[in-house]
């Protein structure tokens, strides 16, 4: 939750820094949401690799940050900054997309102890996967469509449609309290404890 | 006809290409996530099921143990009626009004017998109230009393048994001393009857919280899940008042198997807090 706290103070800022940027420096916007979108890619990166349990998925998903990282800046600095390249984030979309789902194979597998809906972190990914699913297609061919008016309104429509979903979906989750169901019976044997020698 | 105009222009196609994906791939969102909630709900009501027949358990174990108290009451009182009831009723017979009356000779064979059987009743009152509770246990606690159990099993010649107590220096209470002697004794009986083990070892040891005790054994043995399985079943008594016990213990019974596979565990875990 702490990095999901830092998470939405970073974003607040880039949307503060973007929308200064659309008004008073139209030529550096592409730059700036460039840079938020990889910003957005380490910190989720984090989030997830806090609440994924597999020590595998951990290692893909170190892994993919660091190769999203390299293609991000062979990316960024070839690119001319005049278009607003959106391969970079249709990769953050089919990444997140694979965790998420991942992650809710997780929660099915092990949370047997706290209801679903009590988790933070659930209505979390809930709303990030409806963000990404739902911005996937939209980014990923709006390329030839970027200067469409009739594109463009529909493409406003959609996005203010998720990003309400995503953020009614983010205040449950801030409101949302864990309650244990069953208390698991463990062992409480400490491993040093001599049982074993006669 | 509305495909033929979409055709004829195509931004508008496009639009409409990327409008229905992003409505399929939110159906598609919106489907994975309700197979998750109904799914976990599903898992919730078959855990609700399993507490349900638990709490059939406990109630399985509570008429056991109501069931072991009135055998346990009834085996006293045969033991009282049929034993000791005779023997003074025979010691009656020899000091009755007669007995004044009687030679000198016959009165002090009558009170020598009178005495045999007096003592006899003392002896199986005493053995009753053993049987109650151990008066090694009583006085002098759960370590030398099991150690003076695994030595009388010692030495009958046909098992090896050993107890070693690692830190023991300050006794439970003696009524849960009572009931792991009890927990303790019935685990060692049915290793005996069943397991056809070559021996047995108590090894014990302790935390700030919790005293530990466990019994290592070679015979054939039983694992947890087969543990829980005889549980449930009507049939056999003592497992299901081991299981009782530990519940008043507030403590836990842990059935393995050796990694090595060469010998079983039974380890149980006693609060030394218990409210007991």
């Amino acid at each position: 939750m702490k990095v999901f706290f830092v998470y939405t103070t970073v974003s607040l800022l880039l949307f503060i820094i973007s929308f200064s940027a659309y008004k008073f420096y139209p030529e550096h916007l592409n730059t700036i949401l460039s840079i938020s979108l990889v910003v957005q890619f380490i910190f989720l990166s984090i989030i997830y690799f806090n609440i994924i349990r597999s020590a595998k998925i951990k290692k893909l998903i170190i892994f993919g940050t660091f190769a999203y990282i390299v293609f991000w800046i062979y990316n960024f600095l070839k690119s001319s900054f005049t278009d607003l390249d959106t391969t970079p984030f249709a990769i953050e979309c089919i990444f997140f997309m694979f965790l998420i789902v991942y992650y809710f194979y997780e929660i099915m597998r092990f949370n047997l102890d706290i209801q679903l809906y009590q988790l933070p972190s659930f209505w979390i990914s809930v709303a990030f996967l409806i963000n990404f699913s739902g911005t996937f297609i939209l980014f990923l061919f709006s390329k030839p469509l970027l200067n469409d008016p009739e594109f463009a309104n529909q493409n406003l429509v959609i996005l203010s449609t998720i990003t309400i979903i995503k953020n009614i979906l983010f205040c449950i989750a801030l409101t949302t309290t864990k309650k244990l169901i069953n208390p698991k019976n463990h062992s409480t044997l400490p491993a040093d404890l001599n049982l074993d020698s006669f | 006809m509305i495909f033929l105009q979409v055709a004829a222009n195509t931004s508008s196609r496009f639009n409409y290409i990327m409008l229905f994906g992003t409505l399929a791939m939110l159906c598609l969102t919106l489907g994975i996530v309700f197979f998750v909630i109904f799914h976990q709900r599903k898992v919730i009501r078959f855990n609700d099921q399993l507490k349900k027949l638990e709490d059939d358990k406990q109630q399985i174990l509570l008429n056991a143990s109501i069931k072991f108290q009135e055998e346990e009451r009834n085996r006293i009182a045969a033991d009282l009626h049929d034993d000791v009831g005779p023997l003074l009723a025979t010691a009656r017979l020899y000091l009755n009004e007669n007995l004044i009356n009687q030679e000198p000779a016959a009165q002090l064979q009558s009170i020598f017998s009178a005495k045999q059987i007096i003592d006899d009743a003392i002896q199986l009152i005493r053995n009753i109230s053993h049987s109650m509770m151990p008066p090694t246990l009583k006085n002098f606690g759960l370590e030398s009393a099991m150690s003076d159990l695994f030595q009388k099993i010692n030495g009958s010649g046909t098992l090896n048994a050993s107890v070693r107590f690692h830190d023991y220096r300050t006794r439970l209470k003696i009524e849960q001393e009572l009931l792991i002697f009890r927990i303790i004794q019935e685990l060692v009986n049915n290793i005996i009857k069943h397991s056809n083990a070559g021996f047995i070892h108590l090894t014990q040891n302790a935390n700030t919280t919790h005293s530990y005790f466990r019994l290592h054994h070679d015979g054939q043995g039983i694992v947890q899940t087969e543990f829980d399985r005889l549980n449930h079943v009507s049939t056999g008594l003592g497992l299901k008042n081991i299981a009782s016990r530990i519940k008043v213990l507030n403590g836990r019974i842990f059935f393995e198997i050796d990694p090595s596979h060469t010998y079983y565990k039974v380890t149980l875990e006693i609060p030394k807090d218990s409210t007991y």
